[in-house]
């Protein structure tokens, strides 16, 4: 009988050590006694094991996996959000604090007292207010940050900083636009999109797509804050979140890369939308989507917001703009596509890298440096490119013309073919089926251009071309790690972890095929290979029972 | 005995006195300190939301909302703790007050039929208690399991001790610093971490992936 009471005041002891000081700081005799109750116990062993394993080291093990693109994003938007020019919060000690409170309390009530006072004796004037001003709302306006291309609003040109406000309309032609809107929304309005600005207040957003692309990254920070697109086949609502539609007259695609967003369907009830899913609305199967719905093309695109100005200031941002001969020509920053010129964006200040393409005519490449308050202005007359058969392209050049054309400068493009490049010479092979001369550009690809989309994507598809007429099944394990090792959350993450299960099969590895088959069903139980990868679980079960 | 708070990572190399003018230029509106300050301290309000909310699905909103509210209290930071211990107390303020409202909004019983659902969808194979076999990725697999579990269990923890759990054991403060952090008495906090404590290892003993798992043996 005495030997579990010892154990269990034992066990109390070890709490109360555990509770007052940390494992590494205890005496020598705290550390013998705890080691020689820990030798008896083993539930306080699983529990301190617990407590140990609960120490933070700098990751979030408990959250969903997050890539370093999401992460920046996410962080992009909380800067937005909290906007310029707020005055900090300062929080008083305790004690002030209660008396500020009952200062504040006693002030309030006797404001209110007399208030009704004055409510009660004062003579009433005919007319307090002007007609038509008692009840107008504040009028609160978005702005343009980028415009590129031909772009419409109201019937009229838009221009970099026009103020869009509620009953507007926008139409982006062949170009795009970016504005930034209340609730710490930034859109990205792709081409050929036209979209209505149904109603702007402080804590509401509406929007109607007719048709065309949107991305958009909204930072709600209220429940009753409203951010709602309205589609043809549906209605889009917003919890705080970042997410892309592309309607036309018969559906809605809805892509979500972060947060949450509630879908509603006309007589259907609302459904939640998690990252990563793509859903229809309007229309039962998916299977003619536009190509622009990819999920890649999506991120590089929201990528666009991040070159713009954290917060809409009046000051701290830089002005850019770009105009060609011939215009038309697509502009990419720091690598990331813009839109096509004429171009006018309010980007955020320091280096930049700008590339103008333009089939048929030279890259030209210029590094800037833009200066916050300042406008940048270039014009590029592209030349047209000189074709020599059978040789590679000589690095390319064109004129730049700072501010007015007069001082021609040479700017050669790098060497070297592109990551792009590389990855159609990988296609083309494998549309023949020529597996060596794929494998070959894809290992080139990965080793030019380590750091871009492609290079991330052709581990993948490394992966599949060694698991099948490749034959070489360690080599496709190896990539598929590598990929999901750079994200476990990518585009090509639920192929990786497919193609990971199956090379473990082939391996023979049975126990990790089955956790990667089990994570691959829990995280992805609708894809097409979920009813195979469950086939294989029931019967790595059934041989486990045999 | 006074426990000094463990540094994470990214705070090893921060002094008081640089992190007092990071948060005042942020507190000040300086876009780029702000930047800077989200960056450091994103993965710590991370986790702990993670471990605050447990299997609520809007745990994104969460971090949010505590970022921003730490961005804009900025200018309050007096240096007279470490940056993070002054973080975790808006995020822990801001994120229980955010699930009280939810909880009054919602149903009572919301929160423990989502620890249910939560956890049966979880994979519940006893652990490696080694954690040596395997590759890195399955390691990290199997890691993220047993923190997505832990965070079940936590949130079934009342919100108070869950609070002086997660201040004690994931952020390594002290008694008396938790007490400070959430306003509450000595005596109170060390009430709340012992039945919080004995309230998480009932739910780890019966739990079959934790039970026996002593990788403490082990190193």
């Amino acid at each position: 009988m005495s030997e579990p009471r010892n154990r269990r005041s034992d066990c109390e002891r070890l709490e109360r050590l555990v509770i007052e000081s940390d494992l590494e700081s205890q005496s020598d005799a705290e550390r013998a006694f705890r080691d020689t109750h820990l030798a008896s116990c083993a539930a306080c062993r699983s529990e301190l094991a617990v407590l140990r394993e609960l120490r933070f080291d700098g990751t979030a093990p408990a959250a969903a996996p997050l890539d370093e693109l999401t992460r920046r994003r996410a962080i992009h938007d909380i800067v937005a959000s909290v906007g310029q020019g707020i005055a900090p919060v300062v929080r008083p000690a305790r004690e002030s604090r209660m008396i500020r409170r009952w200062v504040w309390a006693s002030g309030a009530l006797a404001a209110c007292f007399v208030a009704a006072l004055a409510v009660t004796f004062w003579p009433r004037p005919a007319r307090l207010l002007m007609p038509g001003t008692a009840s107008r709302p504040e009028v609160v306006a978005g702005r343009v940050l980028l415009r590129s291309g031909n772009a419409l609003l109201q019937q009229s040109p838009l221009r970099l900083n026009d103020r869009v406000r509620s009953g507007q309309r926008l139409e982006s032609r062949d170009g795009r636009a970016a504005l930034r809107l209340p609730l710490g929304s930034t859109l990205l309005v792709g081409a050929d999109t036209e979209l209505s600005v149904e109603r702007l207040a402080k804590d509401r957003v509406q929007l109607r797509l007719a048709r065309g692309e949107l991305l958009a990254s909204v930072t709600r920070r209220r429940e009753r804050q409203v951010f709602e697109v309205r589609t043809p086949s549906g209605r889009i609502t917003v919890k705080g979140t970042a997410f892309s539609l592309y309607a036309t007259e018969n559906y809605t695609a809805l892509r979500v890369l972060r947060g949450v967003v509630l879908a509603h369907e006309p007589g259907k009830k609302p459904r939640e939308v998690r990252p990563g899913r793509l859903v229809v609305l309007g229309m039962a199967v998916a299977a003619s989507l536009s190509p622009r719905l990819g999920a890649a093309g999506q991120r590089r695109t929201a990528r666009v917001l991040w070159l713009l100005p954290t917060a809409d200031a009046v000051r701290h941002h830089a002005t850019l703009t770009i105009r060609t001969t011939p215009p038309g020509a697509s502009v990419l920053v720091d690598g990331t596509p813009v839109g096509i010129t004429p171009l006018a964006a309010r980007l955020e200040p320091g280096q930049r890298r700008v590339t103008v393409e333009l089939a048929g005519y030279d890259t030209v490449q210029e590094s800037l440096e833009l200066e916050p308050d300042a406008t940048t202005d270039r014009l590029y007359e592209l030349k047209h490119r000189v074709v020599v058969s059978r040789r590679p392209a000589r690095p390319a050049s064109a004129e730049i013309v700072p501010q007015r054309p007069t001082h021609p400068k040479t700017v050669p493009s790098p060497g070297g073919p592109t990551a792009r490049a590389l990855l159609e010479r990988a296609q083309t092979h494998r549309t023949a089926r020529h597996w060596s001369g794929a494998t070959q550009a894809y290992r080139e690809l990965i080793r030019r251009h380590p750091a871009t989309p492609e290079a991330s994507a052709a581990w993948v598809s490394l992966g599949i071309i060694l698991l099948g007429p490749g034959r070489n099944t360690a080599g496709a394990l190896r990539a598929f790690d590598r990929y999901l090792a750079l994200t476990r959350s990518g585009d090509l993450a639920q192929e990786a972890s497919y193609g990971r299960a199956r090379a473990l099969r082939r391996l023979g590895r049975t126990v990790a095929e089955r956790l990667a088959l089990r994570d691959f069903v829990k995280r992805w139980p609708r894809a097409l290979q979920a009813p195979q990868a469950r086939k294989r679980l029931r019967q790595l079960a059934s041989s486990r029972v045999k | 005995m006074l426990s000094v708070s463990p540094l994470s990572p990214k705070q090893a190399d921060a002094s008081p006195d640089r992190d007092l003018a990071l948060a005042r230029a942020a507190g000040q509106g300086d876009v780029r300190a702000r930047q800077q300050l989200a960056d450091r301290l994103f993965d710590r309000v991370r986790a702990t939301v993670s471990y605050l909310a447990g299997g609520d699905p809007d745990k994104d909103d969460l971090v949010q909302l505590s970022l921003i509210e730490i961005l804009r209290s900025a200018g309050s930071f007096r240096a007279e703790g470490h940056l993070e211990g002054w973080s975790d107390r808006i995020t822990i303020r801001t994120s229980l007050r955010a699930l009280k409202t939810r909880r009054r909004r919602d149903e009572v019983l919301h929160a423990v039929d989502d620890a249910e659902v939560a956890l049966e969808r979880l994979p519940a194979e006893p652990l490696d208690s080694a954690g040596a076999g395997g590759s890195e990725l399955e390691q990290e697999a199997q890691r993220r399991q047993l923190h997505g579990r832990l965070a079940v269990h936590l949130s079934r923890l009342d919100p108070e001790r869950r609070a002086a759990v997660l201040l004690r054991w994931v952020h390594g403060h002290s008694v008396e610093e938790v007490a400070e952090i959430t306003e509450a008495r000595v005596n109170t906090v060390r009430g709340r971490l012992r039945r919080g404590k004995r309230q998480l290892r009932k739910l780890i003993l019966s739990d079959p992936m934790l039970c026996g798992w002593e990788p403490w043996v082990h190193r």
